[in-house]
């Protein structure tokens, strides 16, 4: 989903911003012909926003709210909840901090001092915040809630994304701050959506041993899911170019 | 032989001829013995239709085109084996119980027979690669059908199966590799179907022969592109290395 020329004009001549390609090029830095035609068209890409309110520091989010698709971003707490940034934590980071736990003599904290988290979105994070949020039945109400089919919801999840109306529509479902979606999807940053300052670093400190366990045994699964479809992909190449080779 | 199909005999003679060429060594010795026969086959096949060396052959041969008569049954041996090749590949029912083994070697057999009669019934005192002078007489009318029918039956249970490789096959050379392969199949499966149509138009036969050249030439190339990967080892170099790593 985009979001109006209309309004993206309306918004910029509140805050007596230029809307002319050029103008919005050379300050945020994106092709002048891409804008010229999302302006032309009269759909503007969610990044194109994004670009524009943190060039001029308008707040990324309160700028998303003020159109029409996302007029309620703000209407829930922006802090997210310790499911979602366990989700955005990467195994090897989760794995990191189990080693800590068990053996602070062969695997000290400290060692990791300088050393910051993996960035998100990482390999299946997307997919992660889902089963973090999922009330049981989320993909079938963004299905409902943004008239996409519910293969299309598995095959962006598959390739680890999630356009925004769908991102939107599961931070709805899920119950969490509804822009969320947009920070495990890379649109805005963690900053930007309101997440606290490393708190993804806190809540691995803070999490209990069963809740680390758990996460740590969930994508486990999923990688040797990944491992064995990888091992199978690579037999079956392997056996056509023995006999077709 | 029109001007035409003689470049693309010769065309195909020489790239299945060169492709085979570079697979020999695996002749002996490893699982793509059945591809090596077929590419020697279906070359020696095109050869024979070349008409200098088609010129040739029939001076040492006692019947005229008998020639002709060879090159189609390198070109039903070809199929065979081409068939038992890629059942390995997409195994099916059908495959098993109808292309390979005794089945299999019973069809080639009652193919190449029923080639074989129809030769004999054609009246084709002079030489002319592929019958091609002949084509208004019903024996060649019905060996062509039965060529179509032959290899179509070889490999029409495979035509659905490349094509679900072409899309899930997970490197991108082997999606490619499949898809001329599928496309060559198809083509071969559709000129059968289309058949009777050609029927209605006996002086373009040598135009229609075109597409069973274009189809031979679709699976060469798609088999080529199998051998490219191989020799390259993209499949390991793809697929073989760690997933853990994200840097």
């Amino acid at each position: 989903m985009t979001v109006s020329a209309t309004e993206l004009k309306a918004w910029l001549g509140h805050f007596s911003l230029s809307a002319s390609p050029s103008a919005l090029s050379a300050a945020t830095g994106l092709n002048r012909g891409t804008l010229r035609n999302q302006l032309l068209r009269g759909s503007v890409a969610e990044a194109t926003i994004v670009a524009i309110a943190r060039t001029y520091n308008l707040g990324v989010v309160r700028s998303l709210a003020y159109f029409t698709p996302y007029t309620d971003l703000e209407s829930r707490p922006l802090r997210p909840t310790f499911q979602e940034v366990m989700s955005q934590t990467h195994l090897a980071d989760l794995m990191a901090e189990l080693q800590s736990r068990q053996s602070q003599r062969h695997y000290p904290r400290n060692i990791r001092n300088g050393f910051s988290l993996i960035d998100l979105p990482h390999d299946g994070s997307v997919r992660s915040w889902i089963d973090a949020i999922d009330p049981g039945d989320i993909r079938k109400l963004m299905a409902q809630e943004t008239g996409a089919n519910v293969a299309y919801i598995a095959n962006q999840l598959s390739e680890n994304k999630l356009n925004p109306p769908l991102a939107l529509a599961a931070s709805r479902a899920g119950g969490v701050s509804l822009a969320s979606g947009f920070v495990v999807t890379g649109v805005i940053t963690p900053d930007e959506g309101g997440w606290p300052i490393r708190a993804r670093e806190e809540a691995l400190l803070e999490a209990p041993d069963d809740a680390l366990v758990e996460i740590i045994a969930a994508r486990i699964r999923v990688l040797q899911r990944k491992v064995n479809q990888r091992k199978e992909a690579l037999e079956y190449a392997q056996k056509m170019t023995e006999i077709l080779g | 032989m029109t001007p035409v199909l003689l470049i693309a005999t010769v065309l195909l003679a020489i790239i299945c001829g060169a492709l085979t060429f570079r697979r020999l060594d695996t002749l002996f010795t490893e699982r793509t013995k059945g591809i090596v026969v077929s590419g020697m086959c279906l070359t020696m096949a095109f050869v024979l239709l070349i008409p200098p060396v088609y010129e040739v052959a029939e001076r040492l041969l006692p019947v005229p085109n008998a020639t002709d008569m060879i090159s189609k049954f390198f070109a039903l041996v070809a199929v065979a084996f081409l068939g038992g090749a890629i059942n390995r590949i997409f195994p099916s029912d059908y495959a098993r119980r109808w292309v390979s083994g005794a089945q299999g070697a019973i069809a080639l057999a009652v193919a190449a027979t029923s080639v074989f009669a129809c030769f004999v019934f054609t009246d084709a005192p002079y030489s002319s690669p592929q019958l091609m002078a002949y084509t208004s007489q019903a024996s060649v009318k019905i060996q062509t059908w039965l060529m179509l029918l032959y290899v179509a039956y070889v490999i029409v249970p495979f035509v659905v199966p490349a094509f679900r490789d072409s899309r899930n096959n997970p490197l991108q050379m082997g999606r490619i590799a499949s898809f001329l392969l599928a496309v060559g199949f198809l083509v071969s499966c559709l000129r059968l179907v289309m058949y009777p149509i050609e029927l209605l138009f006996p002086n373009l036969a040598a135009t229609f022969q075109l597409i069973s050249n274009a189809s031979s030439l679709f699976v060469v190339l798609g088999l080529g592109t199998w051998r490219y990967v191989r020799i390259k080892n993209i499949a390991d170099k793809k697929l073989g290395s760690s997933i853990l790593s994200i840097d």
